[in-house]
C-alpha cells in the first residue's frame, strides 16, 4: 500500500510503502490446526526500480534495493505490515511514448524452498512538479 | 507425471522452465563440456609429447586444430560455468545493484549523479561560443564523406595504375597479359566514376560551409526559453533553410542476428524557416532565435537500450549541391530545484 492513494510521487520525495505477506497455511500434525507456514520462504528481496517497455530490449534500474536472509525473517512477522522507504531520484520520469515507455515499480521477491520464485509489483508515477524558475 | 526441464528459456517477459532446475542443469551441460575439452587437450598433449608405445602425433594441421578445439571449449564452458554459478540464488534485481555499487566505487571522488539516466552532456559545454555562451558540436563531421570519397579514389586509382604498368610490363617482355589488359576498361570506368563522385564531395564540401549552433545555457529544462544563433557558412543559393527543434525516440532491439535501431519523432517544432537564400563566403547566414521547452517534454534519457534525444536539426535544400542536414544535440534536464551551475 503506498503513502499516497494516486501514487504519484516527483523527485526528492520519500516513498513509503507497507507490505505484507500471507504464506499459504499448513495443518500442525500435533494440534491439528492450520498455522501460517513462513518457514518456506527463505528469502525475501524489496526493489525501488524503473524499467523500460516498448519496442528495444528492456533495460532496468534498481534504485533502492534491501534483502532480507532466512534469520531476518525469522525475527519478523509477514502478515504484519512492514515499512519500506525510500527518497527517490530526479530521474527518469514516468514514460509513455511511442516505442519506450518508463515504468517505476516496487517490487518483491519470494525466494521459496526448492527454487521457487514469487515476484509482486507495484507501479508508480514519478512525475515533474516543480516549475522552472 | 512432468519431468523438470534441465535448461531454461525465457520467452519474452515469461521464462519457461523452473529458474534453479534450468541453471543447474545448464551449469551441468558447462561443466561436462569443460571437462571434456580438459580431456582432450590432455590427451593430445600427451600424445605429442610424452614418450610411450604409441605412435608421437606430428605437429601439424591436426594437433593444432585439435589444441584449438578443446582451448574453446575450455573457455567457452568455462566462462559459462562461472556465469552460471554466479547466477544461482540472485535475482536480476541485485546483480543490477551489485554493478551499480561497482560504479559507484568507479566514481568515488567525482560528483554523484543529479539525474540518474541523463545524459551529463559534458562534450557539449567543452566549446564556447563567440556569440553566446557554448557552441554545440554536430553529431556528424561533414567532411567524413569527402574523407572517404577521397580514399576510395586515391587507392582504387593507385590500383588500376599497378595492374597498368604489368600489363605494359607484360607487353615489353613480349608475353602480354590479355585477360589483365581485358580487365582494365572495366576497372577503368569503375576509376572514372570513383573520381567524379569524389569530385561531387569536393564541390559540395567547399560550397556547404559549416553550420555553427550556440547557445546562451545548457542543460536546458522543460518550460524554459534559451536564446539560440545559428550561422550557416559557405557559398550557394538554397531553396529553403530550416532550424528545427526535435525530439525523438530511439530503441534498440534484436531482430534475428542483427542488431535493429528505430526511431519515432515525438516532437519537432520548426524555429525557423526562410526560402530563396543566398550564402556568400564573406556574408554568413545567421540568425538569432528563441528556443522553448514545452513544459511537459520528458527529459532526456539514455539507457543501454533506450533513449530520448533532444536535437536542433539544420537543414537546407541547396541548388546544384544535394540537400544537407546537421544535426546539434542538446541536454534537456527535469525540473528540479537544484543550483544551476555556473555556465563558464
Amino acid at each position: 500500500m503506498f503513502c499516497r492513494e494516486d501514487q504519484r510521487y516527483s523527485g526528492g520525495d520519500t516513498l513509503s510503502v507497507r507490505w505484507c505477506i500471507h504464506p499459504p497455511a499448513s495443518r500442525s500434525a500435533a494440534t491439528g490446526e492450520e498455522a501460517w507456514d513462513a518457514s518456506i520462504i527463505q528469502s525475501l528481496e524489496t526493489s525501488v526500480m524503473w524499467y523500460t517497455e516498448g519496442k528495444g530490449e528492456e533495460d532496468f534500474k534498481v534504485h533502492a534495493f534491501r534483502r532480507y536472509g532466512m534469520a531476518e525473517l525469522a525475527a519478523m512477522e509477514l502478515s504484519e505490515p512492514q515499512i519500506l522507504e525510500a527518497e527517490l531520484p530526479y530521474s527518469p520520469h514516468s514514460y509513455e511514448g511511442q516505442l519506450l515507455r518508463i515504468c517505476w515499480c516496487v517490487r518483491l521477491r519470494l525466494f521459496l524452498q526448492g527454487g521457487d520464485e514469487i515476484v509482486a509489483q507495484h507501479p508508480f508515477l514519478l512525475t515533474a512538479t516543480h516549475a522552472i524558475d | 507425471m512432468r519431468f523438470p526441464k534441465p535448461w531454461s528459456k525465457k520467452r519474452g517477459s515469461r521464462q519457461v522452465g523452473r529458474a534453479l532446475v534450468g541453471t543447474v542443469g545448464e551449469a551441468a551441460f558447462f561443466a561436462a563440456l569443460f571437462l571434456a575439452g580438459v580431456f582432450i587437450l590432455a590427451l593430445t598433449l600427451a600424445q605429442r609429447f610424452v614418450a610411450g608405445p604409441w605412435p608421437p602425433l606430428a605437429t601439424g594441421l591436426g594437433f593444432w586444430t585439435l589444441v584449438a578445439l578443446a582451448a574453446g571449449m575450455i573457455l567457452m564452458a568455462g566462462t559459462s560455468l562461472l556465469w552460471g554459478v554466479l547466477q544461482i540464488g540472485s535475482s536480476r534485481e541485485r546483480r543490477n545493484v551489485m554493478a551499480g555499487r561497482a560504479e559507484e566505487l568507479e566514481l568515488m571522488g567525482r560528483a554523484a549523479r543529479e539525474f540518474p539516466a541523463v545524459p551529463r552532456g559534458v562534450n557539449l559545454t567543452d566549446s564556447p561560443g563567440t556569440r553566446l555562451t557554448y557552441r554545440l558540436p554536430a553529431t556528424s563531421w561533414p567532411g567524413k564523406r569527402l574523407a572517404a570519397a577521397t580514399a576510395l579514389a586515391l587507392m582504387w586509382n593507385t590500383v588500376w595504375l599497378v595492374l597498368l604498368a604489368a600489363v605494359i610490363a607484360g607487353f615489353w617482355s613480349d608475353s602480354p597479359r590479355w585477360v589483365l589488359t581485358a580487365l582494365l576498361f572495366p576497372l577503368a570506368g569503375i576509376g572514372v566514376w570513383v573520381l567524379r563522385y569524389y569530385v561531387r564531395c569536393l564541390r559540395e564540401a567547399s560550397g556547404v560551409g559549416a553550420t555553427i549552433v550556440e547557445i546562451d545555457e545548457h542543460p536546458l529544462q522543460p518550460g524554459g526559453s534559451y536564446r539560440a544563433h545559428v550561422i550557416q557558412l559557405g557559398r550557394m543559393t538554397l531553396r529553403r533553410l530550416r532550424v528545427e527543434l526535435i525530439c525523438e525516440e530511439e530503441s534498440t532491439f534484436r531482430q534475428g542476428t542483427d542488431i535493429r535501431v528505430d526511431r519515432h519523432r515525438i516532437l519537432s517544432e520548426i524555429i525557423q524557416e526562410q526560402y530563396n537564400v543566398t550564402i556568400d563566403l564573406g556574408r554568413p547566414w545567421e540568425q538569432e532565435f528563441q528556443l522553448q521547452i514545452p513544459s511537459g517534454a520528458m527529459h532526456s534519457f539514455r539507457s543501454p537500450h533506450n533513449a530520448v534525444h533532444w536535437k536542433v536539426i539544420v537543414s537546407g535544400e541547396a541548388r546544384p549541391w544535394p540537400s544537407f542536414c546537421q544535426s546539434f544535440p542538446v541536454v534537456v534536464q527535469p525540473a528540479a530545484p537544484l543550483p544551476k551551475r555556473n555556465p563558464r
